[in-house]
């Protein structure tokens, strides 16, 4: 177990440069002079252009530009500075926050709502209840999340106003409820979709036979031999999700006017401010590829099955 | 004697894309505390189901019980609440399955499923139902068993899974155990260790043991009665004994003549002509008709009743008793 | 020993001499006779159809061209009579946009999901059959593109290429979509792999390159193909998505995304911009995605 886990930790890293690297590179390789950018479309002096250049390491080869800011975030916990000399960290700062207790809303969404779909259908296979949730599950899974955010609004913000509309006046968790749930859309149809499969398969299989044959309570027989083979599956998903939920939280920020991070990201693309783009991806993919070694591990403890090898 | 278990008339079916497929037709047997009762049959041949429906596992839907009872010391076992039926199950009757490594569960430790039975039906506390596990696998002969309640069952060998499952089977001292083909998925000498284990058990604790298997070598040691299922019906009911000495039906006949034997002459070995019939379209009369090489005419028009060729040996075929006498020997000696 | 099944199996090993794509054609066969009687998969089929025809032919469904006979005093009006769908901000006929909105997405869903299959073959294949070192490196490559944020890596990009089109748009959608089939496909060549026939094969002194052509990859494909074919939908609404943000496609081309890109404003008042789009959007993902599940139900013996 403690040699996968370091195996797993070791392999992560190669994968931590590989992507943090290509993100380095898709930003500051690609065409676009960023000093340029900032000023608009004024001319800007040599001198000052060259100064600038200098400042921000824009003249070392690209690898050593990435090295020195690989070392200054790992070493000292430093994001850099824009280019408008403002620390990346503090513009980053209070949207973490904000795109944290999103992630978070629509993560606990679609656990609980997920799975209860989920089992309320395995149980009912091929009955209405299970035809409800997979029709209702493929349709949310169809339609583009955007769709789903501006229906969501427009239906359950404005013509019936159930929730705020936009922004994050009213605080954590109302004003996060109505985007939360559109965020999690597509997950909680996942996560339903998946425990109900597993849960019907799991409840045909041998064991669940024998544990009837023990004379177990139908409830005992239902959630300790069939749910809990079957969550292994949806613990994995729900794992590797919430890093998917950081990353793809931009599009729900920008709907309901959430000052997150993806709506930070996305102004400083527009604006060529590379050095709070990476800074920005980078605590998203560090945040991710911890999140999926945690579930690799923890994957292990669920399923003895597994062989570390 | 009064009989321990007495399943009669028991008819079960299961509904297949709106079509009604009668896997068991009016299955009887009884059985006596400490007796070996031995059900034979192919694949097929509704031995599986009907064990099922006796200890009420089946899945309904599709299955359903359309007939017939099953009793417990006089006590009906059918059309119990469930809840009362749950009581019953694991703790008076138990059952045992064919494959160990897909009937234990494969994420929950061996001393966890064992003690189980324990928390589930008699309240005991966890240390208590752990001290039963360990003595429940020192009695099946596990080594060092208090150092492996914590092992899960994969990392078991095939004949160790083999018996915890008859350890779990056996955790409440139940009067009747199932073992349905206790042995078929395990190595020939295991084979024989698991049956001695199931008999020594089953003399120790005084239960009636219901064998189901289609390996008529298996039961041969340890079976006092026997009944052979084909087609979801009986085809044969005899003592062991009488079974293997003078079959009565051809079906049975065929049976014997596809195993090797130490006590007769090493013949040819014969398989049973044909393949088990499709139990959603039986043929008429008699279910063994398009294999039987005695088939004549009147087998295609009437489904022979069981008629007793001697006492306590009843075949279900409307030559039983030439066949009794020996005349279908001469035939497939040939 | 006792053998009742003596018969049987003398049959199956006459069988198994026999055909090899026995079992797998009886398989389609079955896998098709299975989906005709499903409706759902005639519905998608349907869909599909009627959106590769708009796609391909918009003529057959409309005389006007893209942003042709607009009339800015009729802007944003509802549906009537003489305009179905209503106008768009513009006063242009918002069928005509619609029907004219299929191609670009069609094309770039079809297109960006079989380049991303080809290299999930390639990948899958190398790293599933080889293992080992081949395996480790292609699996760390993987991870590293899996570990991109769809939304901002494609942003990233998109931005660097103002004026991009369609090209661009494949491939940038191609560049962060590939991993998922690869990861299937690899896991499909790895349980085949040693499988009897496989091995059979290499007793006989096939070539690497013949196994894995005529033996692996036709039996690890079927998985792959339904991913695929859901990857479709997938595709189209992540382009969707970007057009959306207004980093994908740009005004005069016309997609079902952009038109959403442009409706947002407006939806509150005028909801008919936004439900058309979205409408035909969604039924075709939805039929991408029900094809898929039907394909792979009918595919997967143990759901029969």
């Amino acid at each position: 177990m403690w040699r996968y886990a370091l195996r797993r930790l070791l392999q992560a890293v190669p994968v931590f440069i590989g992507t943090t690297l290509l993100i380095y590179l898709l930003v500051f390789a690609l065409p676009g002079d960023p000093i340029q950018a900032m000023a608009g479309d004024k001319p800007v002096p040599d001198t000052v252009l060259h100064t600038l250049r200098e400042r921000y390491n824009l003249n070392d080869p690209l690898l050593e530009q990435y090295g020195k800011y690989m070392w200054g975030l790992l070493v000292h916990g430093d994001l850099g500075e824009n280019y408008d000399g403002q620390k990346v960290s503090a513009m980053l700062g209070g949207r973490w926050a904000v795109t944290a207790k999103l992630a978070v809303t629509a993560w606990v969404f679609e656990l609980l709502l997920g799975i209860t779909l989920g089992v309320w259908a395995g149980l009912r296979r091929g009955k209405l209840a299970d035809t409800l949730v997979l029709g209702g599950t493929t349709l949310l899974i169809a339609v583009p999340v955007f769709v789903v955010g501006y229906t969501a609004q427009i239906l359950l913000g404005v013509r019936w106003p159930i929730f705020p509309s936009a922004g994050i006046d009213d605080g954590w968790p109302y004003s996060y409820l109505l985007p939360g749930m559109v965020l999690g859309s597509f997950g909680l149809s996942y996560v339903a979709r998946l425990t109900r499969t597993s849960l019907a398969e799991n409840l045909r299989a041998d064991y669940v036979r024998t544990a009837r044959a023990k004379g177990l309570s139908r409830s005992r027989v239902v959630v300790r031999h069939g749910l809990r083979n079957s969550l292994i599956p949806v613990v994995t998903y729900l794992g590797v999700d919430f890093g998917a939920l950081m990353g793809g939280a931009i599009v729900t920020e920008g709907i309901f006017n959430l000052p997150g991070v993806g709506q930070q990201v996305f102004q400083s693309i527009q604006l060529k401010e590379g050095p709070v783009v990476v800074g920005a991806v980078t605590l998203l993919v560090l945040v991710f590829i911890l999140v999926n070694l945690v579930v690799d591990l923890v994957y292990g403890l669920l399923d003895p099955r597994i062989r570390y090898d | 004697m009064k009989p321990l278990l007495e399943v009669s008339d028991l008819r079960v079916a299961f509904t297949v894309r709106g079509r009604e497929v009668r896997a068991v037709n009016g299955l009887s047997y009884t059985l006596a505390a400490g007796e070996t009762l031995a059900v034979l049959g192919e694949s097929g041949s509704g031995k599986s189901v009907a064990a099922q429906a006796v200890m009420g596992i089946l899945d309904t839907p599709p299955a359903r019980i359309t007939g017939g009872s099953v009793k417990l010391d006089g006590t009906e076992l059918l059309g119990l609440p469930e809840k009362e039926r749950r009581r019953v199950r694991g703790d008076r009757i138990a059952m045992v399955f064919q494959d160990a490594l897909t009937a234990l569960n494969p994420v929950i430790p061996v001393g966890a499923q064992l003690a189980e039975m324990y928390r589930a039906h008699r309240g005991a506390g966890r240390k208590e139902a752990r001290a039963k596990a360990v003595e429940l696998m020192e009695r099946v002969a596990i080594p060092s068993a208090a150092t492996r309640l914590g092992d899960y069952p994969h990392q078991f060998s095939g004949g160790q899974r083999q018996r915890i499952m008859i350890a779990m089977a056996l955790a409440l001292e139940p009067d009747v155990l199932i073992a349905d083909e206790p042995t078929t998925a395990l190595d020939v000498t295991v084979q024989a260790q698991i049956m001695r284990l199931l008999a020594r058990l089953r003399d120790e604790l005084g239960m009636g043991l219901v064998l189901i298997t289609h390996d008529l070598g298996v039961v041969a040691g340890i079976a006092d009665r026997t009944v052979v299922m084909y087609a979801g019906t009986v085809a044969e009911r005899a003592s062991a004994r009488d079974l293997y000495a003078r079959p009565a039906h051809p079906y049975t006949v065929g049976l014997l003549a596809s195993v090797p034997r130490l006590d007769q002459d090493a013949g040819r070995l014969e398989p049973v002509r044909g393949t088990p019939p499709d139990p959603a379209a039986l043929p008429s009369g008699c279910p063994f008709r398009p294999r039987c090489p005695r088939a004549e005419a009147v087998c295609a028009e009437k489904e022979p009743p069981l008629v007793a060729v001697a006492p306590g040996h009843e075949a279900a075929c409307h030559f039983a008793a030439e066949v009794y006498a020996g005349e279908m020997e001469a035939d497939s000696g040939r | 020993m006792t053998d009742l099944q003596s018969g049987e199996a003398g049959a199956a090993v006459a069988e198994a001499g026999g055909l090899v794509e026995g079992p797998a054609a009886s398989l389609s066969r079955d896998a098709w006779y299975d989906l005709r009687r499903r409706p759902l998969f005639w519905t998608a089929s349907a869909v599909l159809l009627l959106v590769a025809l708009m796609a391909a032919v918009p003529r057959l469904f409309t005389s006007r061209g893209v942003n042709q006979n607009c009339d800015p005093n009729i802007a944003k009006q509802g549906p009537s009579g003489a305009h179905w769908f209503g106008t768009d901000l513009a006063g242009c006929d918002y069928y005509a946009h619609v029907v004219h909105g299929a191609r670009p997405t069609l094309l770039i869903g079809v297109v960006v999901t079989l380049f991303a299959l080809l290299i999930a073959l390639v990948f899958g294949l190398l790293s599933g059959y080889y293992g080992g070192i081949v395996d480790a490196v292609i699996a760390r490559i993987t991870d590293v593109f899996f570990g991109l944020p769809f939304v901002l890596g494609a942003t990233v990009v998109l931005v660097a290429f103002p004026g991009h089109g369609i090209g661009a748009m494949t491939l940038v959608l191609v560049l962060l979509g590939w991993t998922t089939m690869v990861r299937i496909m690899r896991g499909q060549v790895i349980s085949v792999r040693d499988a009897d026939y496989v091995r059979a094969a290499r007793l006989l002194g096939a070539s690497d390159a013949r196994i894995m052509a005529r033996h692996v990859l036709p039996n690890a494909l079927a998985p792959v193909i339904v991913v695929a074919t859901l990857n479709v939908g997938n595709v189209i609404a992540g382009e969707a998505t970007l057009d959306f943000l207004g980093v994908g496609l740009q005004y005069p081309k016309v997609s079902w995304g952009l038109q959403l890109n442009l409706a947002q404003s407006y939806v509150v008042d005028h909801p008919h911009l936004l439900v058309f789009p979205a409408l035909f959007l969604s039924a075709t993902v939805l039929s991408f995605l029900l094809l898929g599940d039907a394909v792979r139900d009918a595919l997967d013996p143990k759901l029969r």
